[in-house]
Order: C-alpha cells, then sequence, then structure tokens
C-alpha cells in the first residue's frame, strides 16, 4: 500500500464536527483510567460515521464528551480540542452549552428501559425538549410532540401514556423522537439496537435511516456489530484503549482492511459463506484501561507484532484522503495483512 | 515476545472482606465512628475491673454528694456520692449488652422466618409475613411493657421485649434481600448439580442476603439503646441502682435545675454512642452497596 | 443404514405460568428430537420460550405437561431422588457470566461444589488434581484456583461456568446464550472452546440464542420459536438457504450482515411482538404475517415435515 503523504487536510468545510488530539482520563480513589488518549475524528455533513471497539475501548466517554456529559470528577479531559459546528465545546458557558445540547446536536442512549423517565408522560418528555429551545407554548410544544411521534412510527395518541406502556422497540423510537425534536444536524446514537431484538432492531435502523436523510442529519453511530456498521454507515473508526486505530470510508475497512485489530474483529464473526471455517478468535484479553500505554497496546494480542511494537506508539499514516491506520508493521512497504490477500 | 504480562490477569487478590474494609475506610465519618466507639467499649471493659460496687453502685459514701465536676471526680457526684464517671463508663456496658443481645434476638429470629418466606414463596411466605405484619402493629413500648408486667423488670426481659419487637424488621429485609438473591444464576446452577433446597439456602443464597442485614443491624443496635435507655428512664428496664444510662437520666430529674451535669454526662454518653453506631452503619451501607462505582 | 443415535427426545412440552393478567403461555407444545453427539439450535426473540425450554427440559422448572425421554427413559416422570443423579448426566451453562457464579467462592470451590454434591470423588486430593484438570481444558491458568469472580473479566468467568458443568462427566449440555454478554474477540474463543469440547467429549447441546449467525456456525439443526411454538426446524445449511415459515424469512432478513456486498432485503414485519397471555386459537405468527389469510385466523397450524428433515408449522409455507 502506498502511503500518500501529502493528502492531509485538517480544515474541510463541510466538516460538522471536529476532535482534535482529545485525552480524558478518569481519577478514582483506586486506579487511574486512561479511557481516550489522543484521538482525531472528523464528521462530514448528512454522513454517518460508524464508531467501532469493543468494551473499553473509549467510543462512550469520546461522545459524551462532545456534549461535555464527561462527569467531572472522576473524568478529566486532559487536553484537545471538541468542536461541534466550529464552536469549541470547552470554551461554551453553561448557557451556551445548554442551548447547544439538543439544539444542535443530540444522543440516543443505549438502553431504552432506563433512558426515559417513568413518571413523565412521552409527550411531556418530547415537549421538554422543544420548550427548552423553541419559543413556544406549552400546548404548541405537545402538539409538535405529537407529530414528533407520527414521524417515528407512534400514533400520535399515545403521546399521553406513560413509558411503562410501551415495548423496548417503542420506547428506542421515543427516544429517537427526543432526540430529534428540535432537529439537530448532528445525532449520537450509543449502541441503540443492542437491546433490541434482530427483527425490531431492523425497523429502527430503517428508522433511523429515513429520519437521517429526511432531516439531513449526520450520525455517529456506536456498535461493536460489523453488520450494522456495513448497513448503516459510510465511514469507520475503529477504536482500541482509547484510540483510535484504523479509519476509512466502508469500502476501504471493509475491502482494504489493513489494521491487524480490525482483521480480528472481522476473523472472530462467523463466516456465513463457509460453516465449516474455524473462528479465529484475537488472543488474550481486552487492554488493560489502568495502562498508559507508551506503545501499541494491541502489541499483545497482535499475531504480526515485532521488538518495534513495544518500544512506541505507533503513527498515523494516511493512505488516501480518508484512510488512516496506526501500525508499526506498515513501517515496511511490502507488510499485509492476510485478509484481502487470501489469493496470494 | 510478550514483555509485558497483561494486568488485568494480575489480581491484587483480594477478599471481599478487604475489598469491604478497603472501601470503608475511605469514609471519615465511619471511622471517626469506629474509633469512638472501640474507645466506649475499651471503656467499659475497663470499668468492670476498676468500678468497686459499693462505693460507686450502692453509694455508701454519702458525704461526697453533689459534687461539682472536679479534678477528683471529672463528671462531678451525685446525691449519693457515686463518681458519675465511674458510673458512666460502667453503665456502658448495659446499653452495649442490651443493644447487642437485643439486636441479636432480632436479627436471629427475624432473618430466619424472613428467609424461609422470600426462598420458598407460596403459602408459607403469605403465613410468615403476615404473622409479621401482627406483630409490627405492636408497638415496642406497649409490648415492653406486657413483658414486664407478666415476667418481672429484669435485664433478660428487656432484651427478649426489644428483641421480639424489632425482629419484624429483619423479617421483611431479610425477605426482600433473598427474593433478590434468589433470581441469581448460582442459585439455578446449584440446583442443577443437584443440591437440595436447604443447602441452597444456607450456602447460596444467606450468605450473599447478609449486606442490607448487616446495615439495618448496626442502626438497630443504635436505637435498641436508646430503646433500653427510655425504658430504663420509665423504670421500666434495668432496676436501681444499677448505672443504666436511661436510669441516671431519671435519677437525675430532681437535681436538674440545680445539678445539670448530673444529666448531662449521660445524656451525652448515649448521643455519642448512637451517633458512632450511625456513622458506622453508614459506611458500613456505603462500604457494601455494590452500586456505588470502585 | 445404521441409525443415529436419539439421546434426547421431547414430545409435546407445555409451560404455563401463572400471572394476574392470565396465564402466560411460556412453551406451548414443543417436540424434537437430537442426535447424539450433535448440536440442535434454538433460536426466537424475546418471549418466544426458548430458554423455559432450555430449563424445562433440565426440570429447572417444572413443565406442566409433556414427555421429555432422555436415553429413552421418560425424566418428567423421575422422582426427586433419581432426578438427583439425572443431574450429573445433563448440565447447563448460563448467559450471564456475572450472576452465575456465587461472588463468595474461588474459582477452585466452584467448581469443586458439584463433584463434592454427587460424591464423584472421595479423595481430597484427587478432587483437587480433577479441578486443576478441568480449569486446564477450559484454559483456566492455574494460579487463578483460589481467585474470586470478581477479580475475572467476563470471558474467564463464562469458563468456570463451563468447567463447573463439565465437572460431572455430563452427556448433555443446555448452553442459554452462553456468548450473549461477551465482546466479540471473546465470543470467539468460548464459542471455539465449546465445539473443541464437543468433538473430544461427545457432548450433545442444546445452543439457545437470538443470534443467527452465532446459530448458523454452531449448529447443526436448527428450531425457530415464535410465542412458544415451534415454527420451523431444519439442518443449519438447509434452514438458511431454503426457509419456509414467512417468520423465518423475515428473521433470516433482518441480520446485519458484515459484507458490503451482499445485503439481504429486510423484510419488515408489521407490529410488535404479542403478548404470550391469553393467546386465541389461531397462528399466533398471523398479525404480523404479510401472507396471512383466514385460515390462519382460524387455526393454529400443526408442524408437518416438508421434505427431509426441514419441518414448518405454517398453513402457507413459502416454499
Amino acid at each position: 500500500m502506498e502511503e500518500n503523504k501529502d493528502v492531509l487536510k485538517t480544515d474541510q468545510p463541510d466538516c460538522v464536527l471536529e476532535i482534535k488530539d482529545l485525552s480524558i482520563r478518569y481519577d478514582t480513589d483506586d486506579a487511574r483510567v486512561y479511557a481516550v488518549n489522543g484521538i482525531d475524528l472528523k464528521l462530514k455533513k448528512q454522513t454517518t460515521l460508524g464508531l467501532v471497539g469493543e468494551t473499553g475501548a473509549g467510543k462512550t466517554t469520546t461522545v459524551l464528551s462532545l456534549l461535555r456529559l464527561v462527569p467531572d470528577p472522576p473524568g478529566v479531559i486532559t487536553g484537545g480540542e471538541i468542536l461541534v459546528n466550529g464552536n469549541d465545546v470547552m470554551k461554551l458557558s453553561r448557557k451556551e452549552l445548554s442551548a447547544m445540547r439538543g439544539k444542535e446536536i443530540a444522543m440516543i442512549f443505549q438502553d431504552p428501559m432506563t433512558s426515559l423517565n417513568p413518571v413523565m408522560t412521552v409527550g411531556d418528555q418530547i415537549a421538554e425538549s422543544i420548550m427548552i429551545h423553541e419559543n413556544v407554548s406549552k400546548e404548541e410544544a405537545f402538539k409538535m410532540a405529537q407529530k414528533m411521534l407520527e414521524t417515528v412510527g407512534i400514533s400520535g395518541d399515545r403521546a399521553v401514556e406513560y413509558p411503562h406502556q410501551f415495548s423496548g422497540g417503542m420506547k428506542q423510537r421515543v427516544d429517537i423522537a427526543i432526540a430529534l425534536a428540535c432537529h439537530p444536524n448532528i445525532l449520537i446514537a450509543d449502541e441503540p439496537t443492542t437491546a433490541l431484538d434482530v427483527t425490531i432492531q431492523a425497523q429502527v435502523l430503517k428508522l433511523m435511516k429515513d429520519l437521517k436523510d429526511q432531516f439531513q442529519t449526520s450520525m455517529i453511530m456506536i456498535t461493536h456489530d460489523l453488520g450494522i456498521v456495513a448497513r448503516t454507515c459510510d465511514e469507520v473508526a475503529v477504536m482500541y484503549a482509547g484510540r483510535i486505530v484504523e479509519e476509512g470510508t466502508l469500502e476501504e475497512i471493509f475491502k482494504k482492511t489493513m489494521h491487524p485489530y480490525t482483521e480480528g474483529l472481522f476473523n472472530s464473526l462467523p463466516n456465513m459463506k463457509d460453516r465449516s471455517s474455524k473462528l479465529k478468535p484475537i488472543k488474550g484479553l481486552i487492554s488493560d484501561p489502568t495502562v498508559d500505554y507508551q506503545y501499541c497496546a494491541f502489541a499483545d494480542r497482535c499475531p504480526y507484532a515485532s521488538d518495534k511494537c513495544w518500544q512506541e506508539v505507533p503513527e498515523k499514516r494516511y493512505y488516501s484522503e480518508t484512510h488512516m491506520v496506526m501500525c508499526s508493521a506498515y513501517d515496511d512497504p511490502q507488510f499485509h495483512i492476510a485478509r484481502g490477500h487470501e489469493n496470494g | 515476545m510478550s514483555k509485558k504480562t497483561n494486568a488485568a490477569a494480575q489480581p491484587g487478590r483480594k477478599t471481599q472482606g478487604q475489598l469491604i474494609w478497603h472501601q470503608f475506610k475511605k469514609n471519615k465519618g465511619a471511622v471517626i465512628g469506629l474509633i469512638a466507639f472501640l474507645a466506649i467499649v475499651g471503656l467499659a471493659i475497663i470499668a468492670l475491673f476498676i468500678v468497686d460496687y459499693d462505693t460507686q453502685i450502692a453509694g455508701m459514701l454519702i458525704k461526697d454528694k453533689l459534687q461539682k465536676p472536679s479534678a477528683a471526680h471529672i463528671f462531678g457526684t451525685d446525691h449519693l456520692g457515686r463518681d458519675v464517671f465511674l458510673r458512666v463508663i460502667y453503665g456502658a456496658h448495659y446499653s452495649l449488652l442490651i443493644g447487642f443481645l437485643g439486636t441479636g434476638v432480632s436479627v436471629l429470629f427475624g432473618t430466619l422466618i424472613g428467609a424461609v418466606a422470600g426462598y420458598f414463596g407460596g403459602k408459607l411466605e403469605w403465613f410468615i409475613m403476615r404473622l409479621v405484619d401482627v406483630l409490627m402493629t405492636i408497638p415496642t413500648m406497649l409490648m415492653a411493657t406486657c413483658v414486664v408486667a407478666a415476667f418481672g423488670i429484669s435485664i433478660t426481659n428487656l432484651i427478649l421485649a426489644i428483641g421480639i419487637s424489632t425482629a419484624p424488621h429483619f423479617a421483611r429485609t431479610a425477605r426482600a434481600s433473598v427474593m433478590t438473591v434468589r433470581g441469581n444464576e448460582y442459585v439455578e446452577a446449584a440446583k442443577a448439580i443437584g443440591t437440595n433446597d436447604f443447602v441452597i439456602m444456607f450456602k447460596h443464597v444467606m450468605p450473599n442476603a447478609l449486606s442490607p442485614i448487616i446495615v439495618q443491624a448496626t442502626n438497630r443496635v443504635a436505637t435498641c439503646i436508646i430503646a433500653a435507655a427510655s425504658f430504663s428512664f420509665l423504670g421500666l428496664g434495668v432496676p436501681s441502682p444499677l448505672p443504666e444510662w436511661g436510669a441516671m437520666l431519671s435519677d437525675a430529674k430532681p437535681f436538674m435545675r440545680t445539678q445539670p451535669y448530673l444529666m448531662i454526662f449521660p445524656g451525652l454518653a448515649i448521643m455519642i454512642t448512637v451517633l458512632a453506631l450511625n456513622l458506622i452503619g453508614d459506611g458500613l451501607r456505603d462500604a457494601l452497596d455494590p452500586k456505588l462505582k470502585r | 443404514m445404521k441409525m443415529a443415535e436419539i439421546i434426547l427426545e421431547v414430545e409435546n412440552l407445555v409451560k404455563y405460568f401463572k400471572s394476574p393478567r392470565g396465564t402466560v403461555h411460556a412453551v406451548d407444545g414443543v417436540s424434537f428430537t437430537i442426535e447424539k453427539g450433535k448440536t440442535l439450535g434454538i433460536v426466537g426473540e424475546s418471549g418466544c420460550g426458548k430458554s423455559t425450554t432450555g430449563r424445562s427440559i433440565l426440570r429447572l422448572i417444572e413443565p406442566t405437561s409433556g414427555t421429555v425421554r432422555f436415553e429413552g427413559k421418560d425424566i418428567l416422570q423421575y422422582s426427586a431422588s433419581q432426578m438427583r443423579r439425572m443431574r450429573k448426566d445433563m448440565q447447563i451453562i448460563f448467559q450471564d457470566p456475572y450472576s452465575s457464579l456465587n461472588p463468595r467462592m474461588t474459582v477452585s470451590q466452584i467448581i469443586m461444589e458439584p463433584i463434592i454434591r454427587n460424591k464423584l470423588i472421595r479423595d481430597k486430593k484427587k478432587r483437587e488434581e480433577r479441578v486443576l484438570e478441568l480449569m486446564k481444558t477450559v484454559g483456566l491458568a492455574e494460579r487463578l484456583y483460589n481467585a474470586y469472580p470478581h477479580e475475572l473479566d467476563g470471558g474467564r468467568r463464562q469458563r468456570v461456568g463451563i468447567a463447573r458443568a463439565l465437572a460431572v462427566e455430563p452427556k448433555f449440555i443446555v448452553c442459554d446464550e452462553p456468548v450473549s454478554a461477551l465482546d466479540v474477540s471473546i465470543q470467539a474463543q468460548i464459542l471455539n472452546l465449546l465445539k473443541e469440547l464437543q468433538e473430544k467429549l461427545g457432548l450433545t447441546y442444546i445452543f439457545i440464542t437470538h443470534n443467527l449467525s452465532v446459530v448458523y456456525y454452531f449448529a447443526d439443526d436448527i428450531a425457530v420459536m415464535y410465542l412458544g411454538k415451534l415454527v420451523e426446524k431444519a439442518p443449519a445449511q438447509e434452514l438458511f438457504a431454503h426457509p419456509v415459515h414467512p417468520y423465518t424469512q423475515a428473521l433470516l432478513s433482518a441480520i446485519p450482515e458484515p459484507d458490503i456486498d451482499t445485503q439481504r432485503e429486510m423484510i419488515m414485519l408489521k407490529g410488535e411482538i404479542t403478548s404470550p397471555i391469553n393467546l386465541p386459537d389461531a397462528c399466533r405468527f398471523a398479525k404480523r404475517c404479510n401472507y396471512c389469510c383466514e385460515d390462519c385466523m382460524k387455526k393454529d397450524p400443526e408442524l408437518q415435515e416438508i421434505s427431509l428433515n426441514h419441518f414448518v408449522s405454517c398453513f402457507h409455507p413459502l416454499v
């Protein structure tokens, strides 16, 4: 693979979200957790970016920081910049922050069971968001909430019902309605369908895609499921131990996979085409989040590791305008991983 | 090849007990409470050796009566010439005894029936919990009065009365806790290997259901101490001339205006003991709560 | 032709629960057979009754009615003491690695308990050796002998659960979503382990899961359940290649595949999964089915064999 050295463009005008060299750490009584370690991320207009990784990769912490929701203490943002629609989130006042949340950027959480207030009607919860940001009366806000419910496929009459009267899939739709009520241009979905059944998941994913097109929203979709990524995302960033180890377009990540961890994730999945082939799991355990890795965190588990992998943090290399890989093995221009090269 | 062993594979070997203690230590209030409590216990034990029954309990040296606190008698003396300080620390052991034994009776009786109710469910549960409901409706004061009227005033009767009247609370807690633990898959796993119900209940369920009971017990000791003091104050508890704190308060009533220290010191003793126990209880609750992130 | 040895025969297994709102038809007449050494995958979504079926077969939940013949003998007729002896042959691996291990017991105590309960090895030293042997078999390092569950991650805990199940040398294991709570890379490790053990020890599995790609990889035959009934059963490859029940088709189409070239068109089902309480006498899937007709609303279809080893219960199988 030819590294493309002069392709780095740091200022793209159509970027709604930009993270530069972000590092976040949790200082608890027992230990220091290095959750996010120097990541760069860009979200373009009307694009869906998949943030892929396993437990402890730092995905949730990263997106919480976009809304400045990282609990402080014990969370400490030790470096970097977060620009939402061009505004530096860290420099906003409480009032500006409040105005931004929900209006410009909104979030859907993983567990629909606990993200809704059980003692408020569904309509009121949607209207709450509307009333914070729009200058409308209570009645008007409620009417808009009903319309929002219709948009997500729930009858507007049900706005007066309480969360416990809805099933899991419907609750997630309500969450989506709340998030999109003020038409934010950035939506963050943190494993939105993990707790749902497969057929309901299909419905919710389709809904999200339709709404994304309708409202022209850009989305960050956090998931560990590469199948969902294939179905819903345009671009992908793979995280491991608080770093982005590979990022690129959907095509690049699936067809031109470069990082050994990404390859490992694909190999861990059952091959739908060949039942008899054995699963090739990644050996070892997930990295220890209390360690401040001054070298490649994946080295212990990597089948291609060599001495230099334990000596320094790998460089970020760009192989196209969009395709980035952090792996020292590529110091050798002849190196390639097995995936994609099975035929020689 | 691997130069660094995976840190997650090297656990600092700590038992659950050590983990709980470690968490408890972080709560400064709880630690202060523990120190205070241990000091009181220490003094109570010393008191049993150094206090002379004749002078300080029965009160034979009336000539020293009603002296204000001084170097010789740091808490002063009462109307029978007895040293208040010595009586206070001697009296500690009554409160502690009644508090702990009373709670012990409660815990034993209440937890047992509550656990059985929670584990087996069905008609047995219904029957036990209705019994518990009935017991709960009887006010402790009333219960104690009945017991005393029937069996006479003594420390044992006081312990029994207090114990039985607070048992229902433990029954409820135990039942709820057992029901929660019962739902865990390791209980099913025990069934799957053929373990019988009683072994499951005592080996798997009870040890894991104890946390809320321990916390409640610590709080109950404090309540029992106050109850004991109240009963003694009313003359239903520890009989005179034994220096139970509540009884001391009662004796000090006629001298309230002229020798207030006779009331203040026993009162303070009760307050500090109860406060210490409550702080310990809070610390224990926080340390045992699995939801609080460590 | 050698007759494959059938180790488990389930006939009309029924489990109803009483709830304040009515009778919950958790499992409503499920029948299937499993050959020795094979894996039957049971798939379905919430409320389909797959977990209840697994537990009912082991009598961890007492079935309401039906027959469960293990090695030819109906275990539902067994007394408590006979059942206790059966427990050595039939074991279970649980889904949640966090609640399936007693937090107050060490790894060795957890694995040793079944051996002690069933009086399998009297000599203490030999028991310890057996535990170490089991730990090695499932890939647990020796130094974890005295570790507590809270010191271990999900994957390791699950291995302890597997070792515990193996301790009694069972012939048959119900795996209830054994990898659903684990990270993808660890899932693969555990699945490989389970497959290895099956080959080495000749185990028969029931593999319960909602993850269709995992079951495709792991199971020989797959049974699809919906609201307490078996709607389709076929060898794994056959089921995925030719699903005939509308629900199976929708289910398979809904799996997001990690492949950007071939994406199945998602078949959208109407509505939500209905409640298994007080069900009317009609096909349970009728309300959501895109092919529903009058017949479907009148009677509940029976399970029929439409081709070799391929069973379906539907009035209009989509052949």
